[in-house]
This record gives structure tokens, C-alpha cells and sequence, in this order.
């Protein structure tokens, strides 16, 4: 039995009430209606020892403050398995030999997977979150359970933190390479919509599209896809540079909020929420703005799109900046497994809890139906 | 109806062999079961007198005559019948009840045992009248006989609650008038206060026929109480906080002693004193009282 909330506990200060209760001595300020009063004389005998008076009812009391107090103290009940020993394998790791690891009857090997897989089935390939698995694994282990991870030296799907863990862990660096994640220096996925008008707008972007396959052949480089105004996108297409003016049409409205990065010309109308400056210039004048519309995004320029009054658009790190700006920057993951081992001291958590308090809740109601019975007997003379 | 409520069905039973008896000669006229200071036909012999013109021929003692050879008149006693007051005790104290019995209180108890006096007084064709004495003030009915009357002061005690304390002698001079001598008067009181006790002592001196019962809780004859307590007397709010296991040995020598002073007093002024403690049976002070007449009315019969 675990307790949710120990601090409760001091609440059993509260059973001295009843004791206190039961030790003065209740009868004196009982009324007794006495015409004879003139043959009695007061007299006061001395106690020496306080005098415990109804024992069976403070007893009654008493439990039922117990139990109340344990009600508070929201207790639970949990399965505790017999002592295992859990080895968990970030899915790449090349297994040391089996003199190295921890055997037994206990130990069980598992990926540090979603669903922590055990190893009899094949590795997972996806990239793993390492980090929040091991925290969630840690919360779900009861904590008698040991726990040994083997990780590659360069460990992959970690974050800013390092994780706090409920017990200490047997953190084994192997040899094992994750997988790289996706370059960053793929094209992204763009279409392109010129403003009839100013059709020299689109340029800036068309070059700024070949520059992101400079590393290409020659061969193999294609000009941006270009798409209508009133069109909408693949669904497969995520960003959609659009110069026209004037004011958004619902289905573009649409295809933003569904998860789509739109970008906008100066003059263009969209209605969406409060808006954040994504890049300024060196003069502090505002370049480009971003609002946020539903899961996607718009950005949409400030200055005018020509190299003259704007030349942030003739730098030669524009392709790189608009990049940047288009496509999320992927988070720094990786680490060195040898410097990251987990520490301890989380708050501890009581996996599968299942609750006592229906219990309890009953255990009182008959203790007080009992107490109440009790207290209010007839051979009990009410005080009048 | 009050009565069958007030008196219980056993110990309206055991009324049947009881007599209400004054030893005084009532001095009323009429026909009763009492001896009467008036003399005519009746069953006592009282004397012989001389013959007069006028005196029925069938009066006339013929033994006598046969032996005397004068006309005499043999003369009786003639019954005469008696008032019968009961005077109630409505004071605040006669409230006081036992905790072992809480609805069985001094003045339910007093209630029970004047409806007792009145079903006696009713069968033997006696007058009676009821002063009941509560809240400073007097509830009086008048003598009167029948069972019509019965139930007007049955309807009476019914209604009665006890508060107050028992008035001053100016407040009580309507029973001087009420009760007239050779009356029988019951006083039905817990005998804790001074003014009713020397209100009976007047009334027995003034040739009252006075009986008294003392009604007496059982705590107040037993002190059951162990505990401390705080005891308060109702009709003066006086207040005693007391450890009663002490204080239980020397109230219980105080009472006793008080209680022998009270017969003693009570003897000594002519008036009959029973006591009564609520655990006895309700006829018990009744024939205590009554039961000498009882033994009389068997050896003349």
C-alpha cells in the first residue's frame, strides 16, 4: 500500500481531540435538577490520575479518525511484481557479448521503443525519442525494478534537459550508430504563385530555389514549381510562396490551417491572429512578419519585393535565410551517451495505482453509524 | 377521560378494600358513612335518653321497658358524610423526575394518587374538592360529590403543570375558607418547603383532620450518582457543583436525619405523614393511610 499524499499524516495530530474529549470530566457540567439541594453539601475529591471515561466510545472515535486521515492521505494499493531487472537496448546498438550484460531469470531485454518491445522482435527502425522513453519507462517501472540501458556512444533523439530518473541507472555506452536524421540540406517542398503585375517579384524566390540545389548536376536542377492564386496545393506541397495581392481566398485559409507554410507579398489581405516579427533589418525596419492560423503558419513580407529598396533580397545568405524561415530548424539531438548518463532524485510515482478510498469511504460511514449509535444511547443521559 | 389514564388498572383493583376514614366526627348533615356528631338512627349506639312525646314508638328500647318499666329511646350515632380536600403540590420542584424513569414525575405520581383520594371519596358518596397549588397562584373546585364532579377535577389535575414556588400565606387564605373544620385534607408535596408545612400544622390545629404524603424521588432516597455533578434547585436556582461519590455518605445521613425530624414534627401536630418514594407501588401511602380505618369499618361491621 502506497500513499498519494503522505503529508496527511500530520492530520493523526488531530487525535488527541477525542482523547482530551474523554478525559474532562464530561458529567460535571451535566444539569441535574435536585429539590433536595439543601441537605447536599459541595465536596471535591482530589484526582490524582485522569480518569478515561467511555472507552469503548473513545476507541470508536479514535479509529474513525485514523481512517479518515488515511482517506486523506489517499491511499493505494499496487501490484508489486516479483524483483526484475530491465534491460532496455537503444534499437542501433551493436549487443556486447552476453558475459558483459546482467543475466538471470529476472532480467528481461526490451527496445527502448514505443511499447518497449522486447528484443525477440525485430529492431524498430524509426528514430526514437531516447530521452522521453527513458523517463516514461522509468515512471512506469515499480521502483524495485532495476534498470540497465545500453546506448550508442553518439546517442540521437535526446533533449534539453537531462533526464531526471526515479533509480539509479546502469548506463552501458556500446558500439551501435543511430541513424542520420533527414539532411537538412533537402529541397524543401515549395510552389510558387508570381503577381501578374509585378511578375519581377518572383525572381528573387526562382533564384533563391536554384541556389537550394547548387549541390545538384546541372542536369538534375529545376526551376520552382509555379501554381495559380486561386489553386490549391498538393497536399504533399507544405510551402507556397504566393505574391498576388489582394485578399486570400477561404480555400488557401484552409489549406494554412490544415499545417501549410504560406508566404505573402506586401500587399496581399489575410485576416489571421497577432503577429510576430520573424526578421529584422540591421536598421531595425521590419522584413518579414509571421502569424499563426490554425496548425500552419503565413509570413508575409513588410518591405517592398525589389533588391533596390529592400537588398536584403540581393544578399547573397538570402537563400539560406529564407530556408530558415520557411522550414522549421530541427532541434540539436544529439549527444555524447558517456556525458549524459541519467540522474536521480525524481519524485517518485506509483505505477498502476488502483485506489483504496471506496473502501475507506465505507469502512467510515459504518464506524461513524456505529460511533453515532453509541454516543447517542439512551442509558447515555444527553446533558440537559 | 383522565381517570382510567391517571389511575393504573391494578391499583384501581386494590382501591376496592380501602376506606377513606377521618378521626374526626364530621359535624355535616346528611347521610354518610362517618360518625357524626348529630345523633339519630344509624348503627353505633350512641345513649338512651327519656321518652318524649313525638319520638316514633318503633325507637323505644322494649327490652329496656320490660326490664325498667320506663320508656327509653335508644339513640345511634347517625353517619354523616365527610369533605375530603385534596391539596396538590404544583410547586416547580414536584417536576423533578428520575433519570432511570423520566416521564414518572413527583407531580404525575401526585396526580395519580389524588385521583386515587377522589374514586374513594366518589364511592362513598363523600364530598371532595381539589386546591392545587402552582405559579404562585391557587386552581381551587369547590366540595362537591358525583362522578360528574370526579371528573370535572379529574379534567382538572390533567391540565395542571408544575412551575413556581409556593405562594405566601396571603396567596393561601382562600383554603381557610374552603375547608372547614373536621374536614379531611391530604396534602400531596414533596415537604420541602417551610410555608406548606406550616400551613398543614395551622390547619391540623385548627381541627382539620390532616393527612400528609410525602412524595421522594428515588435519587433523592438512594443518591445514585457517582460522578461530578452540578445539582440545581429549580425553584430557587440555587446550584451545587459537587463530586457526588463524596458528598453521597453525608447528604444521605442529612436526609435521613431530616426526614425522622419531619415524621417527628408532623406526628407531633396531629397530622398522619406517609412517605412516598416514586419506585413504590402508587396505592402504598393510600393504604398505609387508610388502612386502620379499613381494620375499624371490619370489626364494626
Amino acid at each position: 500500500m502506497n500513499f498519494l499524499l503522505p503529508s496527511a499524516f500530520l492530520a493523526l495530530l488531530a487525535l488527541a481531540l477525542p482523547v482530551l474529549i474523554h478525559l474532562s470530566r464530561r458529567s460535571q457540567q451535566q444539569r441535574t435538577d435536585f429539590a433536595a439541594l439543601r441537605w447536599l453539601q459541595a465536596r471535591f475529591r482530589p484526582r490524582r490520575q485522569p480518569i478515561v471515561q467511555e472507552w469503548l466510545l473513545l476507541l470508536l472515535r479514535l479509529l474513525l479518525l485514523t481512517l479518515l486521515v488515511l482517506f486523506l492521505a489517499m491511499p493505494v494499493r499496487q501490484h508489486t511484481p516479483a524483483e526484475a531487472h530491465w534491460l532496455v537496448a537503444v534499437p542501433s546498438v551493436i549487443w556486447p557479448p552476453d558475459a558483459e550484460l546482467p543475466s538471470g531469470k529476472s532480467v528481461s531485454r526490451h527496445w527502448l521503443a514505443p511499447g518497449f518491445p522486447s528484443t525477440d522482435r525485430p529492431a524498430p527502425t524509426a528514430a526514437v525519442p531516447v530521452a522521453s522513453l527513458l523517463r516514461e519507462l522509468d515512471a512506469q517501472l515499480p521502483a524495485e525494478t532495476r534498470l540497465t540501458v545500453l546506448v550508442p556512444e553518439r546517442l540521437r533523439g535526446w533533449d534539453a534537459e537531462r533526464p531526471r530518473l526515479q533509480r539509479a541507472v546502469d548506463w552501458q555506452v556500446v558500439k551501435g550508430q543511430m541513424p542520420e536524421p533527414a539532411s537538412r540540406r533537402e529541397l524543401p517542398a515549395m510552389v510558387l504563385t508570381p503577381d501578374p503585375a509585378n511578375p519581377e517579384r518572383a525572381r528573387y524566390f526562382r533564384a533563391a530555389y536554384k541556389v537550394w540545389q547548387s549541390d545538384l548536376p546541372v542536369a538534375q536542377q529545376r526551376d520552382a514549381p509555379l501554381i495559380a492564386a486561386q489553386a490549391t496545393p498538393p497536399a504533399s506541397v507544405r510551402i507556397w510562396v504566393n505574391l498576388s495581392s489582394g485578399k486570400i481566398p477561404e480555400p488557401v485559409r484552409r489549406w494554412v490551417q490544415a499545417g501549410g507554410t504560406l508566404m505573402l507579398g506586401p500587399d496581399a489581405v489575410i485576416d489571421a491572429g497577432r503577429s510576430e516579427v520573424l526578421w529584422r533589418a540591421e536598421d531595425g525596419s521590419i522584413l518579414l512578419e509571421q502569424q499563426a492560423l490554425g496548425e500552419g503558419r503565413v509570413l508575409q513580407w513588410r518591405q517592398p519585393l525589389n533588391g533596390t529598396q529592400t537588398p536584403q533580397l540581393l544578399d547573397a545568405s538570402f537563400p539560406e535565410q529564407l530556408q530558415s524561415v520557411l522550414t522549421a530548424m530541427p532541434q540539436p539531438d544529439t549527444v555524447l551517451a558517456s556525458k549524459q548518463q541519467p540522474l536521480t532524485g525524481a519524485a517518485r510515482t506509483i505505477p498502476n495505482p488502483q485506489p483504496l478510498q471506496p473502501w475507506l469511504m465505507m469502512a467510515i460511514a459504518l464506524l461513524f453509524l456505529a460511533e453515532r449509535i453509541l454516543a447517542t444511547r439512551p442509558a447515555r443521559s444527553p446533558p440537559t | 377521560m383522565a381517570g382510567p389514564d391517571l389511575i393504573p388498572a391494578d391499583v384501581r383493583a386494590r382501591l376496592k378494600g380501602l376506606r377513606l376514614v377521618s378521626r374526626r366526627v364530621s359535624g355535616a348533615l346528611g347521610i354518610g358513612q362517618h360518625h357524626s356528631r348529630s345523633r339519630g338512627a344509624g348503627m353505633e349506639f350512641a345513649q338512651y335518653r327519656a321518652y318524649e312525646p313525638g319520638d316514633e314508638p318503633r325507637q323505644i328500647d322494649w327490652k329496656l321497658y320490660a326490664r325498667s318499666d320506663k320508656f327509653f329511646v335508644r339513640e345511634s350515632e347517625r353517619d354523616s358524610p365527610l369533605a375530603a380536600w385534596v391539596l396538590l403540590d404544583a410547586s416547580a420542584s414536584m417536576a423533578q423526575s428520575d433519570a432511570e424513569r423520566p416521564g414518572w414525575s413527583r407531580l404525575q405520581a401526585a396526580k395519580a394518587q389524588a385521583a386515587c383520594v377522589f374514586e374513594l371519596a366518589c364511592r362513598q358518596g363523600d364530598r371532595f374538592g381539589l386546591i392545587a397549588i402552582s405559579g404562585d397562584r391557587l386552581q381551587v373546585i369547590n366540595a362537591g360529590s358525583g362522578t360528574r364532579h370526579r371528573d370535572r377535577c379529574l379534567q382538572v389535575l390533567s391540565t395542571l403543570s408544575a412551575e413556581g414556588a409556593w405562594p405566601d400565606e396571603a396567596s393561601c387564605r382562600p383554603i381557610w375558607e374552603r375547608i372547614h373544620a373536621n374536614d379531611l385534607v391530604v396534602l400531596l408535596s414533596d415537604d420541602f418547603d417551610e410555608r406548606a408545612l406550616a400551613l398543614i400544622e395551622r390547619l391540623a390545629a385548627a381541627r382539620r383532620e390532616v393527612l400528609n404524603i410525602q412524595i421522594l424521588t428515588v435519587e433523592e432516597r438512594d443518591f445514585p450518582f457517582r460522578d461530578g455533578r452540578r445539582f440545581i434547585d429549580v425553584e430557587s436556582g440555587a446550584a451545587v457543583l459537587t463530586d457526588a461519590a463524596a458528598a453521597r455518605e453525608d447528604y444521605l445521613r442529612a436526609f435521613a436525619a431530616a426526614c425522622r425530624e419531619l415524621a417527628l414534627r408532623l406526628t407531633s401536630a396531629g397530622i398522619r405523614h406517609v412517605p412516598y418514594v416514586l419506585d413504590e407501588p402508587l396505592d402504598a401511602p393510600l393504604q398505609r393511610l387508610f388502612a386502620q380505618g379499613k381494620a375499624r369499618f371490619q370489626e364494626s361491621a
